[in-house]
């Protein structure tokens, strides 16, 4: 407690510029610095005085000349001199005033893997250089001259194994982040990020009527300006994400973010601005081609005219100009969008302390009308060395969030799901934005018909009056605070300690008023939503790390760690409808309440980290260590489980047989083995819960009876991963290449709500059984092909692949979904030997030409007779009602030739995960230009146009789109697409039909930069000047007819991977400027 | 110097960490704040109350169940396809364990809630001194009647089931059990019965006045039940000696000709009545759902037909004939004479499981099948006199049978027992009569084809069974299909 008083009173004379309490017996010295070499004049370079303790006094750094001046307290104290990347020097004053001093280079020649060599991982621990483990990281350096407005947009394709897709175009809608593929059916797979240390979960769990709270209502995003980013680090294998406990199982995603280093201020501006515009949609049809497509569709099952005002263009009907327009209903909820971000920081520091101060703000608009988001983020970080043994550090950074979205329509509110962009497409092209009047004219209102040939309004409404009237506003604010300490017990124990305080606080309001449908129900109208959320952590970790000495060929060190974690969720939601006004748009005052509910949650989880590390002459690291986890989501038996990792690496290049082979630097050959445990999301899953109220009463007795069964056996999902790997440097350092293979395998698979007999009195519970595995290589390779003052040519690629195969499940289980004998179903069934996400159809053949060719053939393809030996059977669907296929209906395969199309004919279609992906880029540097391009792919996923299938299948009302002019119309039409039959038939069943290879090769970034030159600089008065245009997915090579191939795979993997209408990426073209001063 | 400190600081920590580690199991055991849990609950005589009351109420649910099982695949009524589309397949033997009605879960889920209840009271026993010995008693025999009932249903509907008498509290319980065979399930039903009959409250003339008499198993509801089980086990004296017991307590007698409809409307008849599933539209979420299903007409449509057979069975001057007024007068009507229905809240007609003239027909029916053919005339002369009826006496117990389970058909028309009793003289001395249940399948078939094709199948007994449901199936890899439906 003492030393406590004592460290906060010294932290106050800091800011109180305690120098003066040392004024006693001062000296003044003065003196001028050069580089031992060149004999230059050295600036910025650090003249610290420094006691017996190691402790700064006082100091200061030289001037553009070299030359230093300042007051020393105690002439007997040391003084020290140091520069980045030159030999520290100490001596003694020794009576003198005037000390010239010449600096040695650390290395005289400075190349790139030297400063690579004493890099320290981003955990502060590890030596970059003698990892053992899979770690891909970027320094942002690299990545400056590409600007990105996003961090993970910048992480796209850059790694091996990192799959990042995009949930939606929307802004604000998250991405979908996968390490090495999916590695649990149920509990978390999207990695954890930690930022300076500590990690960040941005997730609000869903344990309160959340319900179906996905990534894309949460989108875990990462709160950090890329601006604001010094280096990113991607740990995949078990052994590298140990420290981190279970919520790393998925692998780590690790920022640091920049921190002020030894320099006088230096003050940094950046501005951007970006103009997104969407790809083009499916082409629709109009108005006329609508009416022709329903009239033919009713047709074709009535055999009479359809007889309908609404599709009729009767000049004569009162409504007639509100129905004869030609609408496209996508292109008017599109728009361009346009995106400004302005980032301002400040940095610098002396001996003692460094500070960083940043100020970003983003506004970015979203190609659908209505949804934008504006971000304002600050960040400050302070370090300060007390003394070479006593160094303290706090970051604290504030985000708000101002988000619009549309409407989020959910299944309970409608009765189905009706997305804006899907309603779109569907709706009916003959009918009007605004309401017209007889004359044609409109005065701006929306037409909004309680009801037209395509149903109510509240199936189908107006997507322009939805995505400008119906309001969806979150405004979120996000704090942390970090206080950290680092004790230099002795030079060979080091001791840290982090504290670090989270706040997520954020709050939905949606609002839907009348005019948005325009129709009248009472739970919709004026229907108002609050959803407050609030969600705060604790986080300490403390670390003690021993590094004994043992002479120069051995190099030993220890770790423990100890961290805890506590968060606390607080939930409140509430839904009015009805409210008397339309500006009444908060659910306050006597309207009616639809619900209302709290909740509040509680997690805690405390881990001990056990680590040591041995490296033999620099030519063999090896390292052990384990992880005791606890955490409050397990019942006291399965709480605690031990996760333990192994690693070593052969720096195979330091030995004699490699010594002489000068084209290689640096040749590892590393392998790592661990575990890692993986807990589900949920909180108190284990407990026995029960449930009361009057729907478990009986007569006037009040009921109360178990929810569920006690989960004393739910346990942590342990994942067992295996990686050898093979780093190489190599042509002066100018080549790297990184290869990994891995084995990733799921031991007791977290099956949630897992099926169990009614004889239990339950349904389902949760349980860990089964065995899944991912498996795949990665291959990433940078070369610097040339490097010249002027020129220089960097190409960097990488390549990997990822299999999934489900090993084992229990054997009561079973997972198997879709009605194969329903129009628009495909199959999904979860097997031992099979890979996740696969999916089962039809085989699609085609259209019968004429009703005679709608005959059951037999494996030689002659035709099949029945009991009248004259007429061959009809294929006939295996439905109780047996419908008859006819002319114009589409063929499918009937593989067991048994007339009768049924689940005993459909095939395996394919999965949704991709064989290979990665990306390839080029940076170009001439002079002062530099031209950076890069290039994403993903080769083998399958995706299922939903909305290629909502708008082909000829079933309804739906307008549908221009590939449905080529339909049968009449015996003998040789075509692909089936004829229209209203509500009848089977021409929309799951088939390959609808099955596209998502394989896509995209352009994503192409940008140029241009540094202004010095001169100009200098006029300028400015430091550094750099301005620079950015293309962003300025091209997609692909066969996919949908919108984008992009498509992120369901959240829950025994979802099938669709393409439902979001919005897609959109093309963005960026121009920004970047100004040091 | 320096060394060793440093040396002892790591042991220190160390040994702090130790001291640590065991008390971090408390800090991580976090119990939810918003619900109830296991850990507070079973504590207060009023738990044990409040779990009854959610057995009972679980039960209800299984009953609904039950009522139109014991109807759908007989001869009395039809149900549409609109409010009973997957009833309707199985009255039309179209059936596959896909079919959401095939459906074991309520009774399972009353069945865990009472062996819950009988596992958790003996600790609240100990906890709570205001909830005696006596009381224990009381409850363990309603949870054991609950269970016997459901297995009872199961049984007749199912045949072989799984048999549990543990509950499901932990994942560390075996959830995982196959069908025991019907005879061990049948003598687990009586083990439990005559337990339960002396563990049970002996009610007296005075608490008629509560509902709770009429609403929950008293030791005469038991035996009751014990009849109706020795009879369907073909233990005849045995059946005769319950039905006596109850008959001794003096608190039964039949309703007379002119209150007849009293049973029905309102209900829990005074001196009829033995026990009756009780609804109460006064109380949320317990009205009636019959009301809404069965006896409004949604949009015209008939829910429940009576068949031709059904009509044939009633002689016109029957007192029960009560078809013309409409459908299930018994759930809709406010009296036998006139035509007022009930208004449209008055939802709570109770379903009743037995009465006294259950007692007396089940009575007859053993009497019949040992011989006492005297004994058997005259009780089936009370019910028929009291609807109005002459009783001729039967000497041929051929013909003195199906006197008594047309009389059955009659009495208890649309009261969830007609398939049952079918079933019961079906397969008595292993299945002698099963002509009885082969025509009425084939009689509800939808078409003359299938009606051919049934033929050819449904001598197998399986048939008469429903096959276990497929989300068991999938779940259980014990469990084995009825065979005639694996086919």
């Amino acid at each position: 407690m003492k030393k406590i008083i004592l460290l906060s009173g010294l932290l106050i004379c800091i800011f109180s510029g305690f120098t003066n309490l040392y004024a006693q017996n001062s000296v003044i010295i003065k003196g001028h610095v050069v580089d031992s070499l060149s004999l230059e004049s050295m600036m910025s370079v650090n003249v610290v005085e420094v006691d017996k303790n190691g402790r700064f006094i006082a100091g200061t750094v030289t001037d553009l000349n070299g030359n230093y001046v300042f007051k020393v307290s105690n002439p007997s104290n040391p003084i020290q001199v140091s520069f980045i990347g030159y030999k520290r020097q100490a001596f003694m004053i020794e009576g003198r005033t005037q000390i010239n001093i010449k600096l040695v280079s650390e290395s005289l020649s400075l190349e790139e893997i030297q400063v690579v060599g004493v890099k320290i991982g981003n955990d502060g621990y590890t030596r970059v250089r003698d990892r053992a483990t899979a770690v891909a990281r970027i320094e942002l350096t690299d990545m400056k001259s590409v600007m990105s407005t996003s961090v993970e947009d910048m992480l796209q394709g850059r790694m091996g194994n990192v799959d990042i897709s995009s949930v939606s175009g929307d802004p604000g809608a998250g991405l979908n982040i996968r390490i090495r593929g999916t590695a649990s059916l149920n509990a978390r797979n999207q990695p954890l990020i930690v930022i300076n240390g500590i990690p960040y979960d941005a997730n609000i769990d869903d344990n309160f009527d959340f319900g179906s709270a996905d990534i894309e209502k949460f989108g875990n995003l990462i709160d950090v300006s890329p601006e604001d980013i010094e280096s990113i680090e991607v740990l995949k294998d078990a052994a590298s994400t140990a420290a981190w406990g279970s919520r790393a199982s998925n692998g780590v995603l690790m920022i640091k973010t920049k921190r002020g280093s030894k320099s006088k201020p230096i003050f940094e501006y950046t501005f951007k601005s970006t103009i997104g515009k969407e790809p083009r949609p499916i082409p629709m049809l109009d108005g006329a081609g609508y009416a022709r497509l329903i009239t033919e569709e009713h047709y074709n099952v009535n055999r009479n005219e359809f007889k309908n005002d609404e599709i009729a263009f009767d000049p004569e009907w009162i409504e007639y100009n509100n129905y004869s327009q030609n609408t496209n209903w996508v292109k008017e909820i599109t728009q361009t969008a346009v995106t400004q971000q302005h980032d301002f920081s400040v940095r610098g520091g002396g001996e003692k302390s460094r500070y960083n101060m940043s100020l970003g703000f983003f506004d970015e608009g979203g190609t659908t009308v209505g949804n934008d988001l504006k971000k304002l983020n600050l960040r400050s970080s302070l370090d300060y060395d007390l003394s070479t043994k006593l160094q303290f550090k706090t970051d604290i950074m504030f985000t708000r969030y101002d988000q619009n979205n549309t409407y989020d329509v959910e299944d309970s509110e409608f009765g189905g799901y009706k997305l804006l962009r899907s309603v779109a497409y569907r709706k009916m092209p003959n009918l009007s934005i605004f309401d017209r009047d007889t004359n044609n004219i409109h005065y701006g209102e929306y037409y909004t018909p309680s009801g037209t040939l395509q149903g109510s309004a509240r199936d189908m409404y107006n997507p322009v009056a939805f995505a400008n009237l119906s309001q969806q506003k979150r405004v979120k604010d996000n704090a942390r605070a970090l206080f950290s300490i680092r004790y230099t017990i002795s030079p060979k124990v080091i001791f840290n300690s982090t504290v670090t305080l989270d706040i997520f606080d954020s709050k939905k309001s949606k609002f839907l008023p009348f005019k948005a449908l325009g129709s009248f129900d009472n739970d919709l109208t004026n229907r108002s939503v609050n959803e407050f959320a609030k969600k705060s952590s604790i986080y300490t970790i403390n670390q003690l790390i021993y590094r004994p000495e043992l002479g120069e060929a051995h190099d030993l060190a220890f770790m423990g760690q100890f961290d805890t974690e506590e968060s606390i969720q607080r939930t409140y939601n509430v839904q009015t409808s009805g409210s008397a006004s339309p500006f009444l748009n908060e659910p306050v005052g006597d309207k009616h309440l639809e619900y209302i509910n709290a909740g509040f949650s509680k997690y805690r989880s405390m881990g001990l980290y056990l680590t040591g590390s041995y490296k033999f002459k620099d030519k063999y690291i090896f390292m052990v260590g384990a992880k005791y986890e606890g955490n409050s989501k397990f019942s006291k038996e399965s709480r605690w489980g031990i996760f333990p990792t192994v690693s070593g690496a052969w720096r195979i290049s330091e030995e004699s047989f490699l010594k002489d082979v000068t084209f290689i630097n640096d040749l590892k050959l590393r392998a790592s083995w661990g575990q890692s445990g993986n807990a589900p999301d949920e909180n108190y899953l284990y407990f026995n819960t029960y449930k009361a109220g009057s729907s478990y009463s009986y007569m006037d007795m009040k009921g109360v009876q178990p929810s569920g069964i006690e989960l004393t056996s739910l346990k942590w999902e342990t994942i067992d991963q295996i990686n050898p790997g093979i780093s190489f440097f190599g042509l002066n350092n100018r080549l790297n290449i990184e290869i990994d293979y891995y084995k990733k395998k799921t031991l007791d698979l977290y099956l949630k709500d897992s099926g169990i007999p009614a004889q239990t009195g339950f349904g389902s519970i949760n349980r860990n059984e089964g065995e899944m595995e991912n498996r795949g290589f990665e291959f990433m390779a940078d070369y610097t092909i040339i490097k010249k003052k002027d020129f220089s040519v960097n190409v960097n690629m990488n390549l990997s692949s990822n299999e999934n195969v489900v090993l084992s499940l229990p054997d009561n289980y079973s997972l198997v979904t879709g009605n194969m004998l329903d129009n628009g179903q495909y199959k999904i069934s979860i097997k031992p030997g099979e890979a996740l996400g696969g999916f089962f159809g039809y085989d699609y053949l085609g259209v019968y030409k004429t009703d005679a060719d709608a005959i059951v053939r037999d494996k030689n393809g002659l035709p099949v007779y029945g009991l009248n030996k004259d007429v061959p059977l009809n294929m006939i669907m295996g439905v109780s009602s047996g419908y008859v296929f006819e002319g114009g209906d589409a063929i499918y395969q009937d593989v067991n030739n048994d007339g009768e199309i049924n689940e005993l004919d459909i095939k395996y279609l394919g999965d949704l995960n991709p064989k290979y992906m990665g990306g390839a880029g080029a940076k170009i540097q001439y002079k002062s230009f530099t031209f950076n391009t890069f290039f994403y792919f993903k080769v083998g996923q399958k995706i299922i146009n939903q909305t290629r299938m909502d708008t082909e299948k000829m079933y309804n009302y739906d307008n549908q789109s221009v590939a449905t002019d080529w339909r049968w119309r009449r015996a003998n039409d040789v075509t692909e697409m089936p004829r229209a039959l209203y509500e009848k038939g089977y021409n929309w069943l799951g088939s390959d039909r609808f099955v596209e290879d998502g394989s896509y090769l995209r352009l994503k970034t192409l940008s140029l930069s241009y540094n202004v030159k010095p001169e100009v600089c200098k006029w300028l008065r400015v430091k550094d000047l750099k301005v620079y245009g950015t293309a962003y997915n300025l091209y997609t090579w692909t066969k996919y007819l949908g919108q984008d191939p992009d498509v992120a795979p369901p959240s829950d993997p025994k979802n099938l991977p669709k393409d439902q209408s979001r919005t897609p990426p959109s093309r963005k073209i960026m121009f920004g400027v970047n100004l040091t001063f | 110097m320096q060394k060793i400190r440093i040396k002892s600081k790591v042991s220190l920590a160390i040994l702090i960490l130790l001291f640590v580690l065991p008390a971090c199991s408390d800090w991580l055991t976090v119990a939810p704040e918003n619900d109830l849990i296991k850990e507070k609950f079973w504590t207060k005589r009023e738990d044990v109350n409040a779990a009854i009351a959610a057995t009972y109420n679980t039960f209800r649910d299984a009953s609904m169940q039950s009522f139109i099982f014991g109807e759908v695949r007989a001869d009395m009524v039809t149900f549409s396809t609109t409010s009973f589309g997957d009833y309707d397949k199985i009255a039309k033997s179209d059936i596959s364990p896909t079919n959401g009605a095939v459906n074991w879960s309520n009774y399972y889920s009353a069945i865990n809630l009472a062996n819950t209840l009988m596992y958790y009271d003996k600790e609240v026993l100990a906890k709570d001194k205001t909830f005696t010995q006596e009381m224990k008693n009381g409850i363990d025999a309603e949870a054991l009647f609950i269970r016997s009932m459901s297995y009872f249903y199961l049984l007749r509907v199912w045949k072989n089931v799984p048999l549990v008498l543990e509950p499901s509290i932990s994942d560390t319980t075996n959830l995982f059990l196959p069908r025991s065979d019907e005879n061990v399930i049948i003598s687990q039903i009586i083990t439990d019965l005559l337990k339960a009959k002396d563990l049970a409250t002996v009610p007296v003339a005075s608490d008629k006045l509560s509902d709770y008499f009429y609403g929950r198993a008293n030791k005469y509801s038991i035996m009751s039940l014990l009849a109706d089980v020795y009879l369907w086990n073909e233990q005849y004296q045995e059946c005769m000696d319950y039905c006596d017991s109850v008959t001794n307590s003096g608190l039964y007698s039949l309703e007379s000709y002119t209150t007849w409809f009293n049973l029905y409307y309102p209900g829990n008849s005074n001196i009829e009545s033995i026990c009756e599933i009780q609804f109460n539209d006064n109380l949320p979420d317990q009205e009636n759902p019959i009301y809404n299903d069965m006896i409004k007409l949604p949009n015209g449509n008939i829910q429940i037909s009576p068949t031709k057979n059904m009509a044939s069975l009633f002689a016109i001057e029957d007192l029960r004939l009560v078809v013309p007024r409409g459908p299930i007068w018994k759930y809709k009507g406010l009296d036998n004479l006139s035509s007022a229905t009930r208004a449209d809240n008055q939802r709570d007609a109770s379903w009743i499981l037995y009465r006294y003239a259950d007692i007396i027909l089940m009575k007859a029916e053993a009497a019949c099948e040992l011989n006492q053919f005297t004994e058997a005339n005259s009780l089936v002369r009370q019910t028929m006199e009291r609807a109005g009826l002459t009783h001729v006496d039967v000497g041929d117990k051929v013909i003195l049978r199906k006197v008594i389970l047309d009389e059955r058909g009659r009495e208890f028309f649309i009261e969830g027992k007609r398939w049952f009793d079918l079933l019961r003289a079906a397969k008595r001395n292993k299945f002698a009569n099963k002509d009885l249940l082969v025509a009425m399948i084939l009689s509800g078939a939808a078409t003359v084809q299938q009606r051919e094709i049934l033929a050819t199948k449904v001598n197998d007994t399986n048939a008469y069974y429903l096959p276990i449901p497929q989300h068991d199936i999938d779940y259980n890899q014990y469990l084995i299909q009825n065979p005639y439906y694996d086919r």
